[in-house]
């Protein structure tokens, strides 16, 4: 594949052929899950896995000196900056992706090939970015949720946006010596720093959730709805408040603030509620400083 | 308290409850928030002495005074929540008060250092008011917004967003849906109600 353009091409056909077919958008209200027989098997073997051997090796990693690890995961997150840069050009926004380019270039060499992030000094800090969230900004639905075990919670469009984003990234096709050893230290380094960072909430979780699995389904699909719209794509259309609908210009929601779910003021228990057709966000996304996680790793983002 | 804020926040997430204190809050919902985050942080800092079960009569009450309960247990169960018979309702309300009570009572387990603090602004939205804090636990920062609804002329809690973000409710409705759906509102009374009793364990 290396060296064509029409492996690219053929994948990103498949791309937008999967999220055209993820169907009308859903609202979060109800998680659009129709796989969640299957989903809830992976995630039983998941919780398997996890517990003789992603945590256990996300413990040990815990115990590296924490600058070893914040080396780790400077080089690792180095790596992605290429492709960073070519999902911030695919959503227009030029001058993030000039910035990105910036901190790689000189992490790359300032930052002894990453291991230090000086970029951020200098007032280009990192940034996560990935092609599903550029599908969603085109406009593509998440489609159906996904867990996936040993990578976790994801939908269609952020598996799909997970393979593209190995062909988008420049590092895929150069040849190198050792390209297969960094490839593989990169991908445990991601995935075992994810872990890591996420072990005090997924611990909530289990302890305090009486259904772990439907919990972090909506933590991931909220955060990524958020990271991809911007925080007004919190909606709950289920229950109708009158007194917003009359006001169209209350849906506005500020930057960085959730849009209102709708909940009634006065319970009816002998009127069936009415279903009101999902929103669509009423905030363009703003510039990503920082957005979610993408759906890559085995837990949600914390 | 467990040691960072995001752990904390996510607790909050899970609760759905508030928090805040510092300067006197002018909004009177602004000014719940603040009564509400009072009570938490007394708890937390006596948290070692309490016990689970003395920090979940400590924030019960406060709990019950500051959230819209009915609302938000209605919003959690969704649209079978028409079906539901008038005492099963009363039985889900009281279970997930238990349920809220119990997770406070369970995460903010001790006190280091931590503060809130409540943006002075406050956003109003038709009829709702969203008031905007944060949840600082040394260089962690977390931001935590209440949607908050006047209820017999007193401001209530009806949601928490975490990181301005992540609704409660949203990830409460998410969580027993499923059970909802099995074995209805009896099922889902027994199964927070459990969950509460080991949490206070």
């Amino acid at each position: 594949m290396r060296g064509s353009r029409r492996p690219v091409q053929l994948v990103l056909v498949s791309a937008f052929a999967l999220a055209a077919s993820a169907g009308p958008s859903r609202a979060q209200v109800e998680p659009w899950d129709p796989w969640e027989p299957v989903n809830r098997k992976f995630y039983a073997f998941h919780q398997v896995i996890d517990r003789f051997v992603l945590s256990p090796v996300a413990k040990a990693y815990g115990h590296l000196p924490k600058p070893l690890r914040k080396g780790l995961r400077n080089f690792a997150r180095n790596l992605g900056e290429p492709g960073i840069a070519v999902n911030d050009l695919l959503q227009g926004r030029p001058k993030t992706a000039a910035g990105t380019v910036g901190r790689f270039t000189i992490n790359s060499t300032v930052g002894v090939g990453g291991v230090l992030d000086v970029a951020k000094r200098t007032g280009l800090p990192h940034h996560d970015n990935d092609f599903g969230t550029t599908l969603g900004r085109w406009g593509a639905d998440p489609g159906p949720y996904m867990f996936l075990p040993l990578l976790g919670p994801s939908d269609v469009r952020d598996t799909v946006g997970g393979v593209v984003n190995i062909v988008l990234n420049p590092y895929t096709w150069l040849n190198y010596s050792g390209r297969t050893e960094v490839a593989v230290i990169t991908t445990l380094e991601n995935g075992i720093d994810k872990r890591y960072e996420a072990r005090q909430a997924l611990e909530t979780v289990r302890e305090t959730s009486t259904d772990p699995y439907a919990t972090l389904r909506s933590f991931y699909q909220q955060s990524r709805e958020a990271a991809i719209h911007g925080a007004a794509a919190v909606s709950l259309p289920d229950f109708e408040t009158p007194e917003i609908e009359s006001e169209p210009g209350t849906r506005a929601a500020p930057q960085n603030l959730p849009e209102l779910p709708d909940i009634q003021s006065e319970p009816e228990p002998s009127v069936p509620s009415t279903q009101t057709p999902p929103q669509t966000p009423s905030a363009a996304p703003s510039e990503p400083s920082a957005p979610a996680a993408p759906a890559a790793g085995p837990a949600p983002p914390p | 308290m467990r040691p960072t804020a995001a752990c904390a926040a996510l607790a909050i997430f899970l609760a759905g409850v508030p928090t805040l204190t510092q300067a006197q809050a002018a909004d009177p919902a602004a000014a719940q928030i603040q009564d509400f985050n009072n009570t938490l942080l007394e708890t937390m800092k006596q948290a070692k002495q309490l016990g689970p079960k003395g920090r979940f009569q400590k924030l019960d009450p406060a709990i019950a005074q500051h959230f819209d309960l009915p609302t938000m247990t209605r919003f959690a169960v969704g649209s079978t929540w028409t079906t539901i018979s008038p005492a099963d309702q009363a039985t889900l309300v009281a279970a997930f008060r238990r349920m809220t009570a119990a997770t406070y009572a369970h995460n903010f387990d001790g006190y280091n250092n931590q503060r809130f603090t409540i943006d002075p602004e406050v956003v109003t939205r038709g009829s709702d008011k969203l008031v905007r804090s944060h949840l600082i636990g040394g260089s962690d920062k977390t931001d935590l917004t209440y949607r908050m609804r006047q209820v017999g002329g007193t401001w209530k809690i009806i949601d928490v967003y975490y990181n301005s973000t992540v609704s409660s409710l949203l990830g409460q409705r998410s969580e027993y849906a499923s059970t909802l759906k099995t074995g209805g509102a009896p099922a889902l009374v027994k199964k927070l109600n459990n969950r509460a009793t080991e949490l206070l364990g």
